[in-house]
């Protein structure tokens, strides 16, 4: 099975017969102790007679050229010089050109090849030889000489052409999507935005975008070029978001939930919180008892650190609030309520583009008023929970 | 299914749902602002009703008596000139209210009429006061060193002298009710109090190096003829609890010193054997226990432990706010437990926790 190989082995080869001006292509191909192919591009070698294209002989020449094109087409065959079809190896990409030149003349049955091997790009002369027979069953000789030669000269043009030369790839297309509807991605240059650039990047080469949305935070992102046509679907931007629906479980409350409402007046910065917590101290033994407490809060935050990659916020947001605590004595219910501050209250975000699940440390202080039923002091209490954005 | 084994079996699948979340009392998972036993509140009684005046560092006092048929809840509490004993019921109203008594140190039932005594003034039935001669005469309360129990004929002391190296009860004097509990008899007598058998067959008893009176309760008895009296004896580090239970206490008395007796079918000579004392498995740090027929509950600063009467193993441990806001005193029936917020002067029973 043969393969292409690495560059250093691709030789181009452009057959041309001078009479038919018919060109031909080649790529040499190689495999380790196999014999190197050379394969032809661009049809069958064509034959032209030299001296006014005729010949001085009784010999139909018409049917001689065929028959002397079929014969080369069978001995380059043989000699692993293989035609295939199209001409899609260009000058520029591969490292030589050569083209071929087929020429005979034939008086009587005395017949004189000529092949010339030259270099398309500078019309040096590569090679080439003349072979002399007789057109008859000598014929066969004759040409397998000629293509012999030629086969042996190629591969030496194969050894001695130079590397390759690479062309830089340039960005020929670029498609840009935004999730978004109204979203757009725009170059930017220098940290400002450019509608339309006219550079052509080249293959390798990172370009900055400004990714922008209405009601999105915008947000740069950084494409590599590695393609001639490509296509980017930008991230979704974080919204900017202004409310948000605060579902709670504080583990010091296990038999209870949270709800409340959060208020950006400056979004991801500032906030008011107002939230109310359901919960029972009932612990599943015989004598507990379904005591009820609600927790009324309204707070005020602020965020102090969101990290560089958004996976990461805190934030702490003082304020104050009251539990009311129902207690179902035997001698009917009594209520109480404590009022209480907020001291600190340290909450780290995971912020999704919609949802942000949160674990908050409150720090509460109850004063221990008369009316009340806890303990005065300052209590810890941890809580876990989601934000969800509310849109309209 | 019946409606009973429905509601089981409801309870025991939510039980299993947030066993998770319970931890077995984790505090992760317990208010931490919330009195202790919160969700197990049978009744709440505030204290400023009945006249008492919060007052900032003010340590009260609480005992709770249980005649057998009543259980009341003393309360040793500030008012605006002084200080007062309140007396409260079981549902927690006012049974009645006496001056400074003194302290609470030698609050006891007495079996006359189903009352009880405070320092030295007697308590009807129904927790009111009795206007007659202060028991024990010209004597002085109960001291540290001293517990006592009551019967139909009358009020016995019982005295641990503090001397090292001794293991010995003194019974007496009796206070006879006939006599208006003053004027006690003049006899006395020192027990020897074996805690656990020696090692080997005739070894000496232990502890050698003897034990102190650590608390003593008056243990509810079915009837007036019995008295029992539960106590708490420290032995070096060791914490030993136990009780006596007398059915006549001059069988006791009437007996000369050194001469065999016979309690309840049971022969005992110089020595009284307690078969029911146990040695508590590592207590805390505390010297408040109240001893009930099934357990030893041991109220520490900040840690409640409930032992075993019968094997001294601890049964159930909490944790619980410091006494600066919130005091407890067990029912020596172990049913109650009474915390007292001592922010607010008020009053809750609580069921038994454990």
């Amino acid at each position: 099975m043969t393969r292409l190989h690495a560059p250093r082995s691709i030789l181009c080869l452009a057959i041309a017969v001078l009479a038919l001006l018919s060109g031909y292509t080649a790529v040499a191909q190689e495999t380790p102790g196999e014999p190197r192919v050379i394969t032809v591009l661009a049809g069958t070698p064509a034959v032209a007679a030299f001296a006014s294209g005729s010949a001085d002989t009784d010999i139909d020449t018409v049917e001689f050229e065929r028959l002397l094109q079929d014969l080369f087409a069978a001995e380059f065959a043989a000699e692993q010089v293989r035609f295939v079809a199209g001409r899609e190896i260009a000058s520029g990409v591969h490292e030589t050109v050569v083209s071929v030149f087929v020429r005979y003349r034939l008086v009587d049955t005395s017949l004189t090849v000529v092949l010339a091997l030259v270099d398309e790009a500078s019309n040096e002369a590569l090679g080439g030889g003349v072979y002399s027979g007789f057109a008859d069953l000598g014929l066969v000789r004759v040409v397998r000489q000629a293509v012999a030669d030629t086969r042996t000269q190629l591969e030496q043009i194969v050894d001695r052409s130079p590397r390759p030369v690479r062309i830089p790839e340039t960005l020929v297309e670029l498609t840009l999507r935004s999730p978004h509807q109204r979203g757009a991605l725009r170059f930017q240059d220098g940290g400002e935005p450019v509608f339309r650039t006219t550079v052509p990047f080249q293959l390798g080469t990172d370009i900055t975008l400004l990714h922008s949305a209405p009601g999105f935070y915008s947000r740069t992102e950084r494409v590599r070029i590695d393609a001639p046509v490509m296509r980017f679907d930008a991230p979704p931007l974080e919204p900017v978001i202004v409310r948000e629906i605060v579902y709670s479980w504080t583990t010091n409350r296990p038999l209870g939930a949270g709800a409340g409402i959060r208020v950006y007046p400056i979004p991801r910065a500032l906030f008011l919180e107002m939230g109310v917590h359901a919960s029972s101290g009932y612990r599943f033994n015989a004598s507990s008892q379904f005591t009820a407490l609600v927790d009324l809060r309204l707070n005020t935050g602020a965020y102090i650190l969101r990290s560089q990659d958004r996976r990461l916020a805190a934030s702490v947001a003082p304020g104050a609030g009251v539990v009311v605590t129902t207690l179902p004595a035997a001698d009917g219910t009594t209520t109480f309520a404590d009022p209480y501050l907020v001291l600190a209250s340290f909450a780290a975000d995971v912020p999704f583009p919609r949802l942000a699940p949160f674990a908050r440390l409150d720090l509460l202080y109850y004063a221990g008023g008369s009316g009340g039923f806890f303990l005065p002091g300052l209590f810890p209490y941890l809580s876990l929970g989601v934000r969800q954005a509310w849109t309209d | 299914m019946d409606r009973l084994m429905m509601k089981h079996t409801v309870r025991r699948a939510l039980l299993l749902a947030c066993a998770p979340l319970l931890l077995g009392g984790c505090p992760l998972f317990r208010d931490p602002a919330a009195p202790p036993f919160a969700d197990r509140i049978e009744a709440v009684q505030s204290l400023t009703e009945y006249g008492v005046v919060p007052a900032l560092r003010d340590r009260p006092e609480m005992r709770v008596i249980n005649t057998g048929v009543r259980e009341f809840l003393l309360v040793d509490a500030p008012v605006e000139d002084g200080r007062l004993l309140l007396v409260l019921n079981q549902d927690l109203s006012l049974a009645d209210t006496s001056f400074d008594l003194e302290g609470l140190r030698g609050a006891f039932p007495i079996a006359y009429d189903e009352g009880f005594v405070v320092g030295k003034r007697r308590f009807e039935s129904d927790g009111t006061s009795v206007a007659a001669p202060d028991v024990f005469g010209t004597d002085g309360p109960l001291q540290d060193a001293e517990a006592a129990f009551g019967g139909t004929a009358g009020i016995t002391r019982l005295g641990f002298p503090d001397t090292a190296g001794t293991s010995t009860m003194r019974f007496g004097p009796v206070y006879e009710s006939a006599n208006n509990f003053q004027n006690p008899g003049p006899d006395v007598f020192d027990w020897t109090v074996l805690l656990v058998p020696g090692p080997e067959e005739g070894d000496p008893p232990e502890p050698l190096f003897g034990f102190s009176l650590v608390t003593f309760t008056n243990m509810p008895t079915p009837d007036f003829t019995t008295s029992s009296v539960g106590l708490v004896l420290r032995n070096d580090r060791r914490i030993w609890a136990g009780s006596l239970t007398v059915s006549e206490v001059s069988q006791i008395l009437g007996t000369i010193a050194g001469t065999p007796v016979q309690i309840e079918g049971t022969q005992y000579d110089y020595l009284l054997e307690l078969p029911s004392f146990v040695e508590l498995d590592s207590p805390s740090v505390s010297d408040r226990f109240v001893v009930t027929p099934e357990v030893v509950v041991s109220a520490g600063y900040d840690l409640h432990e409930v032992f075993s009467r019968e094997s001294g193993e601890r049964i159930a441990r909490r944790s619980v706010p410091r006494e600066e806001y919130i005091s407890y005193a067990y029912s020596p029936t172990g049913r109650h437990l009474y915390m007292l917020d001592t922010i607010r002067w008020r009053v809750y029973r609580v069921s038994r926790w454990w």
